[in-house]
């Protein structure tokens, strides 16, 4: 009798275990409590090439992002499948951009439709939805969210014609003094007198750098300033793709000023692409032949104190412009004059006086008071909450 | 005529073709104005055959005519040859390639690195001596810009709020109000500047490109 009962404890015993199992088993197969998301629904992503869609969805009820280990998301071109997983996100989001991205490259075409599922996992579970509706990305051939950008650029391009046409009719543009580019003079006679040479460096980012492009311009100017004066130049350049551009622009600086026998192949002198070996190259030019003048215009980085403290230590006269600004306190401590920002791109007007280049200066001037009214309006509205005017400008 | 036209009109097609790009998210023109981009990368690569020969050219002329501190003209050019040597070969070779293990590895971690590692340190001491210049207080402006550097490097420092009370509150708002209002001032006038640069170049109205 006893043994019977033990019999049938032991059987007991091992059934619970094996009902949890079978319990585990029966989830696993779809007989979950966790309930599909809900309300699927898909848009096409404005203003794109037609090659995103956004996903979004509800959590049903009862079920919260703690819940769930993930969120997958299933595409097909078929609403009947098959569905291919193609991103998966944290519980907590409920939206999804199916766009081909570093890890995602299944890009959605406009060409096709799609539907969508998601999939709700808990970790042993998951409970997928039912399909979207279909969705045809769109081609958008205007971006509508840069609309504000294009308008204040369409401004900015009728007034600068306005004023290159009023200043070639004779209207008069004042530009105020600026040091650095007076100095531009003096210190290539300073070197003259000295004997020495004067070194000119375009900075160290590659051609397509607008500063770049634009030191040439400069360069052009010198170029005619040293050959007048008979005085050798040194172009150093910090990337080859700017080497071409530098041979080509001293050769015709040379030639405008009458003097092409003066040019000579090994004016332009090419460093590296590596920013602290064309610093420590261009140092020690600067401490070997000691130039009585370092002009330094064009994009700087962190070599910029380098070179010009170097100069200072040789004593040469030190002109600097750049438009990148965390390195103007550098130069302004550290040279003689200082081209700040817009005064850098100043210099061909100011130098040539040439009226289709003043008046591009007149528009930027007059987009600046533009730009002074936009903030002063924006403050008084945000501080009183309004925020349509901030909204309205942003990218 | 055509000289002058022609640079002009090729600067205009593709610098319209890159601003119009930012507006148009259409595939089709997004692919061209990419491609453009690719084509620019290969110039480029290009350029370091001409950036190689300026190299050679420049030292050996130097080598040549026994310029000043002419034998540091023969290290260049001997260490340009042997790292691009060793960079060309055939990784097969044993002695090729850039991958690890290799002499060019092994020369740019164990040369150039700390070469370039030195360069960059010695900006404390620039920076440190340009500080020195900079903070002597001679006029009005001067000893403003002293005191508010103090100000700004005391707070900087965990220390600095036990040394001077209110000097980390001080700093942050030096930092994001003062600072933040000049910086911004230059952004937008360089900001400016560079649109009508390029706006200048695409029209050919600036031309640092060709000849007049």
């Amino acid at each position: 009798m006893l043994r019977a009962r033990f019999t049938y404890i032991w059987l007991i015993l091992l059934l619970i275990p094996a009902m949890g199992l079978a319990q585990i088993q029966i989830g696993g197969q779809g007989q979950s409590t966790l309930k599909p998301a809900q309300n699927v629904e898909v848009s096409d992503v404005p203003n794109d090439a037609g090659d995103a869609v956004e996903i979004s969805w509800e959590l049903p009820e009862g079920v919260s992002a703690d819940d769930l280990i993930r969120v997958r998301i299933y595409r097909s071109t078929n609403q009947s499948g098959p569905f291919e997983q193609v991103g998966t996100v944290p519980p907590l989001t409920n939206s999804y951009t199916d766009e081909a991205d570093e890890e995602n490259d299944y890009l959605v075409s406009p060409k096709e439709t799609y539907f969508y599922k998601v999939g709700l996992y808990d970790g042993s579970y998951q409970a997928m939805s039912a399909a979207s509706e279909g969705i045809s990305p769109q081609i958008s051939f205007f971006n509508w969210g840069r609309l504000n950008v294009f308008i204040i650029l369409g401004i900015y391009f009728v007034l600068t014609l306005y004023f290159i046409r009023a200043s070639r009719k004779g209207r008069e543009i004042y530009i105020r003094t600026l040091p650095g580019l007076e100095a531009l003079e003096e210190s290539v006679g300073r070197a003259t007198e000295m004997g020495k040479p004067v070194l000119y460096m375009p900075g160290i980012d590659e051609a397509n750098n607008i500063q770049t492009l634009y030191s040439m311009v400069i360069l052009r100017y010198v170029t005619q300033l040293v050959a007048e004066y008979e005085t050798p130049l040194i172009v150093t350049v910090g990337k080859a793709f700017v080497v071409p551009l530098a041979e080509e622009t001293v050769r015709q600086g040379y030639m405008d000023a009458g003097r092409p026998d003066l040019y000579n192949q090994d004016i332009v002198r090419y460093y590296s692409d590596e920013q602290f070996a064309a610093a420590a190259g261009v140092s020690g030019v600067i401490l070997r032949e000691k130039p009585a003048t370092n002009i330094y215009l064009g994009s700087f980085y962190a070599e910029s104190l380098i070179l010009a403290e170097t100069g200072f230590l040789t004593g040469s006269i030190q002109i600097a412009g750049t438009g990148n600004i965390h390195q103007l306190p550098f130069f302004v401590v550290a040279c003689d004059y200082t081209l700040i920002g817009e005064e850098f791109y100043a210099a061909s007007a100011y130098l040539s006086d040439d009226p289709k280049l003043l008046g591009p200066l007149k528009a930027a001037d007059w987009m600046k008071i533009l730009a002074i009214g936009f903030i002063g309006i924006g403050a008084i509205l945000e501080t009183f909450g309004i925020h349509l005017f901030s909204q309205l400008l942003q990218i | 005529m055509a000289r002058r036209s022609i640079p002009t009109m090729i600067a205009f097609f593709f610098g319209a073709m890159m601003v119009i790009n930012y507006f148009v998210p259409w595939g089709w023109f997004s692919d061209r104005a990419n491609q453009v981009q690719e084509w620019g990368l290969i110039v480029v690569a290009f350029a370091y055959i001409l950036g190689a020969l300026n190299v050679m050219r420049v030292h050996g002329h130097k080598v040549q005519r026994k310029d000043e501190d002419w034998r540091f003209s023969i290290v260049t050019i001997i260490t340009m040859i042997v790292m691009l040597t060793f960079g060309l070969l055939p990784e097969a070779w044993g002695i090729g390639g850039m991958e690890k293990g290799s002499p060019f590895l092994w020369m740019f971690d164990n040369m150039y690195v700390p070469m370039m590692a030195t360069m960059y340190s010695l900006l404390a001491f620039f920076i440190a001596s340009a500080a020195f210049r900079a903070f002597k207080v001679r006029s009005l402006e001067a000893t403003l810009l002293a005191v508010t550097a103090v100000i700004v490097m005391i707070g900087a420092v965990p220390l600095g709020g036990i040394l001077l009370p209110g000097s980390m509150e001080l700093r942050t708002w030096i930092m994001e109000t003062l600072q933040n209002v000049g910086k911004r001032g230059i952004m937008i006038g360089v900001a400016l500047g560079a649109i009508s640069t390029s706006l200048k170049i695409i029209l050919g109205i600036e031309r640092p490109y060709g000849r007049d």
